[in-house]
């Protein structure tokens, strides 16, 4: 997917936020102190206001500079992450096999143009291989199986 | 003559740490991982590390700074076979070998070019590993000196050049170096004990982990956004004989001085805070395409264009060791991730650890002396095992690198918690991928970030909040010289570029 948006600008827009946020929760939230006894939150003050203006700066500058448009994979993004969200969900509840296996199954279907049936067959590889190295080798106390009642 | 005894004893400290069974083992293990990750096109030194890592969480520290320098120097030399073969730079600092070690194997010679890099590779890593034995404890014995001015100002001068030599934008570089200060922020406050930004979480009182984050930014983000690139599946083989491996007389004669200035070059710019091995190959490329008799060979299969910045690469991956150890300032992100390890056993960076552990540093260094060797065995008479695993898509990859992204995460401490901390890093670092933001400075600012606070606030007491302390104390005058040198150059070259001359490299990730 390709977005005709100005890149630079939008990341001057968002580091500027992040700075701001940063210096003032830093502000509202702990002592700040002087230079000579600094507080807890002098230094992430003197942080965030540094990213603000630097983000100012990469802001302004997009404007002189060649425009680039912003180019997201949404589809290896997407499931990527959703294969990591559900392992993180389900790995306590039912155990590192299964979720495992649902990790791998998501993840392949990341690029396009797989077949269901060798997927499994791989994802059932891999989890084996990851048990026998994390487990059998390295002999840590995992939790293969669990059932959530 | 005492000196020579000094270093007489320590080579037997290291020796003795090195070859005890359980050392020698983790050596092998890294070096041939290294090796075989560095190959793979798509990971690079960085990648490699961050995914070995958590096996190495629940080893020594000696023994884990072994195995992990095995899988960062192990995969320089992997890293060339893919360039050579596939004319695809296995680690980015193996790009330059592209220019003439892909015509050299289009030509037949792919055998004599593999050969001739693993000799260079070994000969500059072997002058770098003995500057850093000759040199590293001196240096480290005149820091104990260092007050905290010194330290800020050598943290500013690491993080300023990581974050903007060769670096496209510098301004973007020194953001994330910010931001990676800020995640180092996150937890219980040294000074004063006060929670800042948990944001009422127990689990982040101690921080957020150092492992979590480089897992999340370089095991999940990068993967994301290699999807996007998509490497070629098809492959072109060359066979490669054991026989085609030797070189010729004449290969010989073109390549003993390239090789050493090579070690040279490299070895210089393997010291340098931000430099490294990268930009090590690419001016030591630079340096033999002028001294060159006929420079129009260079990039139809010159032997010296490819064998002096693989010299050159290996020897600043050594080197790069030595702010990394004697100092405690690591240059690059890797070297950070090295330093995290020391951290989170425990151990204080600085220049006291070569006094304080012997053992550490010399099993450390006279380790890298037998993994070396080791690679030369691994990469002359084994190399058809790699040209076969070079075969391997990165489509059919990926999979196994989030397998054990979770496995390692997950293993550490079975908390799930670790894995939504690597979710949140992977998606905030595809996030800043799209946007173009480098990663690489955003974990040298984690890990250099609580030091940083540290030395600052204990210089601004100890100078009741007088900024003038800097300027007054000539080390730490000198270093903020350097690092305003470093900003201004890259700020001018940033606005006013030259013509692009230099190749473009592929790969995002600065190992």
């Amino acid at each position: 997917m390709n977005l005709s948006i100005n890149r630079d600008a939008v990341a001057g827009v968002v580091l500027g936020a992040l700075g701001a946020f940063v210096a003032i929760y830093a502000y509202l939230s702990y002592p700040i102190g002087n230079m000579a006894r600094m507080g807890p939150g002098m230094f992430p003050l003197l942080l965030g206001v540094t990213l603000l203006l630097i983000a100012i700066a990469i802001f302004l500058l997009s404007f002189l500079r060649q425009r680039h448009s912003i180019e997201v994979n949404l589809r290896a993004g997407g499931l990527v992450l959703l294969a990591l969200a559900i392992f993180a969900a389900t790995v306590d509840p039912f155990g590192v096999v299964p979720s495992m296996m649902v990790l791998m199954v998501i993840s392949y279907f990341a690029v396009p143009g797989r077949n269901i049936l060798t997927t499994i067959i791989l994802s059932a590889a891999v989890t084996a291989l990851m048990v026998i190295i994390f487990v059998y080798i390295m002999n840590l106390h995992l939790k293969l199986f669990a059932w959530p009642l | 003559m005492n000196a020579l005894a000094e270093l007489y004893d320590h080579v037997a400290i290291g020796l003795s740490v090195a070859v005890s069974p359980t050392n020698l083992w983790y050596c092998l293990l890294g070096v041939f991982l290294g090796q075989l990750l560095g190959a793979l096109p798509g990971i690079g030194a960085l990648v490699a590390i961050t995914l070995l890592f958590p096996i190495t969480y629940h080893l020594e520290p000696t023994t884990a700074l072994i195995m992990l320098a095995g899988i960062y120097y192990g995969s320089a030399y992997g890293g060339s076979t893919a360039s050579i073969l596939l004319n695809l730079p296995g680690t980015p600092s193996s790009a330059v070998a592209c220019l003439d070690g892909y015509p050299l194997a289009r030509q037949g010679r792919a055998g004599a070019a593999l050969s001739m890099t693993t000799i260079g590779s070994f000969v500059g890593g072997s002058i770098g590993i003995i500057l850093m034995m000759l040199f590293a404890p001196t240096i480290a014995e005149w820091a104990l000196e260092f007050g905290p001015w010194e330290y800020v100002a050598l943290i500013i001068v690491g993080l300023v050049s990581a974050s903007t030599v060769g670096s496209e934008s510098p301004l973007k570089g020194i953001a994330m170096v910010i931001i990676g200060i800020m995640v180092g922020l996150v937890g219980q406050d040294i000074g004063s004990g006060i929670p800042r930004f948990t944001f009422g979480s127990n689990e982040l009182l101690d921080g957020v982990g150092l492992v979590a984050v480089a897992i999340g930014l370089f095991g999940v983000a990068e993967v994301i956004s290699t999807l996007k690139s998509g490497f070629a599946d098809e492959v072109n083989q060359f066979k490669v004989t054991l026989r085609s491996m030797i070189p010729t007389r004449d290969d010989a004669r073109r390549s003993w001085k390239p090789i050493l200035r090579g070690s040279a070059v490299g070895s210089f710019f393997g010291i340098l805070p931000g430099t490294g091995a990268l930009i090590a190959s690419f001016i030591s490329y630079a340096v033999e395409r002028k001294l060159a008799d006929d420079p129009s060979r260079f990039g139809k299969g010159a032997m010296e264009g490819l064998v002096a910045p693989e010299t050159a690469n290996n020897a600043a991956d050594q080197t790069a060791f030595i702010p990394t150890m004697t100092l405690g300032i690591p240059g690059s992100a890797t070297m950070a991730i090295m330093l995290g390890v020391l951290i989170m056993n425990g151990i204080t960076p600085g220049p006291a650890v070569i006094a304080e552990k012997p053992e550490l540093f010399w099993g450390l260094i006279m380790s890298f002396w037998i993994g070396n060797v080791i690679l030369v065995i691994l990469n002359i008479p084994m190399i058809g095992i790699w040209t076969r695993i070079l075969t391997v898509p990165y489509r059919a990859l990926y999979p196994f690198i989030l397998a054990f992204v979770c496995m390692g995460i997950y293993s550490i401490a079975q908390s799930s918690f670790d894995i939504w901390i690597v979710f949140v890093a992977g998606a905030l670092g595809y996030f800043f991928r799209i946007l173009d933001l480098p990663l690489a400075p955003l974990i040298l600012g984690v890990v250099l970030g609580p030091m940083f606070e540290e030395h600052f606030l204990r210089s601004q007491v100890l100078s009741r909040g007088d900024f003038m302390m800097f300027l007054q104390r000539p080390v730490s005058l000198v270093l903020l010289l350097i690092a305003l040198a470093i900003v201004v150059t890259s700020a001018y070259s940033a606005l006013f570029p030259r013509k692009v001359q230099e190749p473009v490299i592929d790969g995002g990730t600065n190992a």
